[in-house]
């Protein structure tokens, strides 16, 4: 190493200053490509800093859990309410007769997709492909049971005798085999089926939902409300290629799926959360999503700390 | 720190069929750019030539400070090749029966973002362990102002405020903490990893 380790510490300095103006858009280009030519040691130190700051970005939220100084606690929201728990205790445990449920079920394991996609191939040929920000747990003593928080596509080996269930939304997606797309977060739900039937537990209605191949179930709102749509099944799931496809969706769900991607909460104005939106996005790494969305619907992006908010536009002219 | 949403003079502001007129404009001063950012003449063309292609791809709504944008597009092409080298190296480092995991990615729908392979879903995880672990190394002091501003995503000025240090102090614990993770991870972000790096200290876990 040549140079004093202050002056390369310099050095350092000025390319993260650098790498922040360019994060900020506010950036002298010319002048930044003036520093770049200088010495070839700014550039390999721009080039360090923001490839690791990229890095830190992708993978903050895991980071900052795993290093977080007091709280050596897991960040527990706990979205799955007990008594809809309980209540699917009963009903695996009756699915499956007594002497078959999973007393002694393997720990559960948790798997969260970090930066981009992650698969997990699970017992019994389930495999899981979940998208970026998502999480889910796994339990049972086949696996049998994944509680959803985010965006997963599931690939179901048809076996009559196991039943994969989903939980996601506050509500339950039974499957035995398929391929289909969930979503779940606080109380929305959405489900695409790609191959297959699957069946949703909705309130008032005994026997399950149930969503075919090419069909859609969507519940949100506020009361909540169940809508079915047909779909183009190369549509869905897109995300493991890159893009967010949405059809028709309402504005509150295409905020709470973009979150998740972003790892970023992002509310919408209770006035415009009705509002339907059709539309391509790139998911690139989720931080433009909110910010696409918002420009391609004309809203208003506000930063709130850790989260975004989406409100209509003051009226212009 | 999105150009498109920045606010600018109506003047500056352009439709996005109109980047490939700014582009014209400002070709020569971006390939300088990209050849001071790559210190690779050949590369830069390259860059260039893909951030032709690309921006037809671009849509929404009016772009605010276009040739900032563009500047801006050119950067993120360089550190997607940069990372994308980055994660090739790694792989032949770390080669895992697991990168064999079947990936749907046929899709050959080319976006900006394009499909994930295994490989790159395999060392996601990888960097996220050893980016982990090296921020776990660093000095008490550096390692808090760092975790701090870049994780917890606290301005300069608040770090500083609760540590009790300086500004400036918090600057340089960072900038020290960024030169460890240099040293300590030597295949992030920088082109071509030193051999010396290579010989010692790479354990695959």
């Amino acid at each position: 190493m040549s140079g004093s380790e202050s002056g390369a510490r310099d050095v350092m300095q000025a390319a993260m200053a650098w790498h922040a103006a360019t994060q900020r858009g506010d950036c002298d280009w010319d002048a930044f490509t003036a520093w770049l030519e200088e010495d070839a040691a700014h550039q390999q130190a721009y080039a360090y800093v923001a490839g690791v700051e990229a890095d830190i970005e992708r993978n903050r939220p895991a980071l900052r859990e795993q290093l977080r100084e007091e709280s050596p606690v897991r960040s527990g929201r706990r979205r799955w309410p007990l008594a809809i728990a309980a209540a699917l205790v009963l009903g695996v445990a009756i699915a499956l007769g007594w002497n078959q449920w999973p007393f002694h079920a393997t720990a559960a394991q948790e798997y969260t997709a970090l930066a981009g996609t992650l698969q997990i191939p699970l017992d019994q040929g389930v495999q899981v492909t979940l998208a970026s920000g998502s999480h889910i747990r796994v339990s049972g003593r086949h696996h049998e049971r994944v509680e959803l928080t985010g965006t997963a596509y599931f690939d179901v080996r048809h076996d009559p005798d196991r039943t994969l269930l989903v939980m996601a939304g506050g509500r339950v997606v039974r499957d035995i085999g398929t391929r289909f797309e969930v979503f779940g977060d606080d109380n929305m739900l959405m489900v695409a089926v790609t191959e297959g039937i699957v069946s949703v537990d909705l309130p008032g209605e005994a026997q399950g939902a149930r969503v075919a191949a090419g069909q859609r179930l969507m519940v949100s709102g506020t009361p909540l409300r169940a809508e079915y749509a047909s779909i183009a099944v190369d549509d869905v799931a897109a995300w493991r290629s890159g893009r967010l496809i949405i059809r028709d969706e309402p504005l509150s769900l295409v905020a709470a799926q973009i979150g998740v991607h972003s790892g970023m909460k992002v509310t919408v104005d209770t006035a415009i959360a009705g509002r339907r939106f059709s539309g391509v996005l790139v998911t690139g790494d989720g931080s433009q999503l909110a910010a696409r969305l918002a420009e391609i619907m004309g809203l208003d992006l506000q930063p709130r700390g850790n989260s975004v908010h989406l409100a209509a536009k003051a009226a212009v002219q | 720190m999105l150009p498109g949403v920045m606010e600018a003079p109506p003047a500056q502001r352009c439709e996005p069929q109109g980047l490939a007129a700014v582009y014209d404009v400002h070709r020569a001063a971006i390939l300088r750019f990209l050849r001071a950012r790559t210190r690779d003449a050949a590369e830069a063309e390259d860059v260039l030539q893909e951030l032709w292609i690309r921006l037809r791809e671009v849509g929404g709504g009016p772009i605010g400070n276009p040739r900032g944008y563009l500047f801006q597009m050119a950067n993120h092409l360089v550190l997607d090749r940069e990372r994308e080298r980055r994660r090739r190296r790694m792989r032949e480092q770390h080669w895992s029966a697991q990168a064999h995991a079947a990936v749907d990615t046929a899709d050959g729908i080319d976006a900006v973002d394009p499909a994930r392979t295994p490989e790159q879903i395999l060392s996601d995880a990888q960097e996220r362990d050893l980016l982990l672990r090296a921020i776990q190394k660093l000095p008490e002091a550096a390692r808090r102002a760092f975790c701090l501003h870049k994780l917890e995503e606290l301005s300069h000025a608040e770090v500083a405020a609760r540590l009790g240090i300086s500004r400036s102090g918090v600057e340089k614990h960072i900038a020290l903490a960024m030169k460890h993770l240099r040293q300590a991870l030597p295949d992030c972000g920088a082109d071509a990893p030193a051999p010396s790096s290579l010989a010692h200290g790479q354990e695959p876990s």
